[in-house]
């Protein structure tokens, strides 16, 4: 553990984490691009560096354009990233008060306290986690996976029928190469290109990354759009600001506790935490009549929940190899690049590399903290980039990232079609995160079902472990409840 | 809406067919699963299919964003398109005219295309952009671009620069 501290602190180390938060907050801050854009096109960068280096800027880019999104959210009320919705509310209210610089600071200070708890808790619990995992057979990883499916696919909005679909194509995508046991070739129609399957990387570029450009140039185009004037206001006392550490404590902790836990989960990404702590929070601050209007507990709440699930969303994909937000499984594209398997293997064989990324988790949260209270005013000269040249460096980077992978054209290929894909998807009402955990887990989730066929000689082999059994029967009763659920709202399942 | 949602349907059930019939010419046991996968396309596709013909689907409007492209004028789709032809174009000319050059021009269109207000720093932003890359991609990240007769004067000279 120490000697990833070290590590952590060395002089390459610091310099891509300082790297990864400014591009993350950058990111974050413009409305239209995301945490996980920025991970997924930055991820063919990571290749040119060390595993440990690699993950910690991809560490950085993610607490840092969570956090980024707060800024365009405060200042011009549009969130730079949906996870900043109720930040939004309360801030921008702020700013309207003339305390934009105070809401800046606060959200900041918010999400590296989040942050850092969360860093914490990935340091102490993952190895927990990771031992545990190191006694699932087949029978276990098949329900957990089913068990990460299903939640996916319950906990969209989305009619379930159609977030089904999702999970089934992008299931059946991952079957196109080479079979994983028998090594037979399926779906290949006689191309070399297609025996390794499609390119993990490219696919998450086309979904997340050229689909924004498409969008960008767009609102690019749009003369609609009017530009947001910055209003900043008056400084701000950092005395104030650091009262709030114990005056509001039980804020953050509390906070910090929904985000990590919610974060475990595949399905709760960060968008859908802040909601759930700011409403937990409202009741506890019954009398805070500024809720949802300006509120500073109710800041706090949204920030520090959205950091914290970052971490907690970063635990099941290290121990167990299944992504807790769809920003996390970008974060496989990137193990991969290395030649590196998340799960409780990797803890085991890499017991070096984790714990420098444990540590430089939490550098990149503190970083993040500290330009976020001093700079995050000067962040938002970001907010005039033209959308016209975004889009434009988007695209090409995204070409750059696809082709690098292996230097192929091929590889360009796959990312267009994921990015047709995505938007044929995105027109006909499926959700994207279905197919991106299906893509991601699915070689694994056919392996580890072929195994557990061939091993088990009864139903009895699998009902007889008890850990499947609880996660069968939990993925039971949430299907049921989902489908109970939908029915009793009247709301037509297709 | 509603033939744009069955068309692609029974597009989703169409491609599962295409993919069935490659199944005979698989080995057996790497046959099951992608026949399981098919299977369920097939039948949550036709579910959804069948909901939407007899009108028991829930109105629920179209993506904001796609709908917004969709009712702008048709000038603005247009350059949209474009935007689209012209990065694929790009990834076909890469290997033809070089990274240099497939590069400037891709960007540079893809600026006037958004509508770019100045041309001449459209122009000088794409060149420089695209030499600066070139320059970095040679000497730093050691990536290989493809290759075309400016790229390769560019390595000439850099070569002739260290030495």
């Amino acid at each position: 553990m120490w000697q990833g501290l070290l590590a952590a602190v060395s002089p390459t180390n610091l310099f891509v984490e300082i790297l990864g938060v400014i591009i993350g907050i950058v990111f974050g801050a413009i409305p239209g691009l995301t945490a996980t854009l920025a991970i997924a096109l930055f991820v063919p960068v990571t290749f040119l560096m060390n595993a440990d280096s690699g993950m910690i800027m991809l560490g950085g880019i993610y607490a840092g354009g969570i956090f980024g999104g707060s800024i365009s959210a405060i200042l011009i009320n549009v969130p730079g990233t949906p996870a900043s919705i109720i930040t939004g509310w309360e801030g921008y209210a702020m700013a309207r008060e003339g305390k934009a610089p105070l809401a800046l600071s606060l959200a900041a200070l918010s999400s590296g306290v989040g942050g850092l708890l969360s860093g914490v808790a990935l340091l102490f619990l993952t190895p927990m986690l990771s031992s545990l995992a190191l006694t699932f057979g087949p029978p276990e990883y098949c329900a957990l996976l089913l068990f990460s499916f299903t939640i996916v696919t319950v906990m969209m909005e989305t009619p379930l029928m159609r977030n089904l679909l999702g999970c089934f194509i992008g299931l059946l995508l991952t079957t196109i190469g080479l079979d994983p046991v028998t090594g037979a070739a399926r779906f290949t129609f006689g191309s070399v290109d297609l025996m390794s399957g499609f390119n993990l990387v490219a696919v998450l570029v086309g979904f997340f990354c050229m689909t924004e450009a498409v969008f960008l140039a767009f609102e690019g185009l749009d003369r609609s759009v009017r530009e947001e004037v910055i209003e900043f206001g008056k400084g701000h006392s950092y005395r104030e600001l650091a009262k709030t550490l114990w005056t509001r404590a039980d804020t953050y902790l509390r906070s910090s506790a929904i985000g990590v836990l919610l974060g475990i989960l595949p399905a709760v990404g960060p968008v859908e935490t802040p909601f759930i702590a700011h409403t937990v929070e409202r009741k506890f601050n019954k009398r805070d009549e500024k809720f949802g209007k300006g509120s500073v507990t109710g800041l706090i709440a949204s920030e520090c929940s959205i950091s914290a699930n970052v971490g907690g969303s970063l635990m099941p994909l290290i121990s167990l190899g299944i992504p807790g937000s769809g920003a996390a499984a970008v974060f496989i594209g990137a193990l991969t690049l290395h030649g590196l398997q998340p799960g409780p293997l990797l803890f085991k064989n890499e017991p070096a590399l984790i714990y420098t990324f444990f540590w430089g988790f939490i550098a990149v949260n503190l970083f993040m903290m500290l330009f976020g209270v001093f700079a995050a005013r000067y962040f938002a000269v970001v907010l005039k980039l033209p959308k016209r040249v975004l889009a434009t460096f988007i695209a090409l980077f995204s070409i750059l990232g696809s082709y690098a992978i292996n230097n192929s054209v091929f590889d360009i290929g796959v990312m267009f079609g994921a990015t047709a894909l995505a938007l044929w998807l995105r027109a006909l009402r499926v959700p994207i995160l279905p197919i991106v955990l299906a893509v991601i887990l699915g070689p694994l989730f056919e392996q580890q079902t072929l195994v557990l066929f061939t091993t088990s000689n009864s139903v009895g082999d699998v009902l007889g472990r008890p850990i499947a059994d609880g996660f069968f029967a939990v993925t039971l009763v949430m299907l049921a409840a989902s489908i109970y659920r939908r029915l009793r709202a009247g709301r037509a399942t297709p | 809406m509603l033939y744009f949602n069955l068309i692609s349907l029974f597009l989703f059930v169409g491609g599962a067919a295409v993919l069935g019939l490659q199944l005979p010419g698989i080995a057996a046991s790497a046959r099951v699963y992608p026949l399981v996968l098919m299977v369920l396309v097939v039948v949550s596709s036709l579910i959804i299919a069948a909901k939407e013909i007899a009108g028991r689907a829930a109105a629920e409007p179209l993506d904001a964003r796609i709908a917004k492209i969709l009712s702008a004028p048709l000038p603005v789709r247009v350059r949209v398109a474009g935007f689209i032809a012209i990065w694929l174009i790009y990834a076909w000319a890469l290997s033809l005219a070089g990274f240099l050059v497939a590069t400037t021009c891709a960007i540079f269109v893809s600026l006037w295309l958004l509508r770019i207000r100045h041309v001449l720093v459209g122009v000088l932003a794409a060149a420089s952009f695209s030499l600066a890359f070139s320059i970095l991609f040679a000497t730093v990240l050691f990536i290989p671009t493809p290759s075309g007769p400016l790229d390769q004067l560019l390595i000439q000279a850099i070569y002739a620069i260290q030495h």
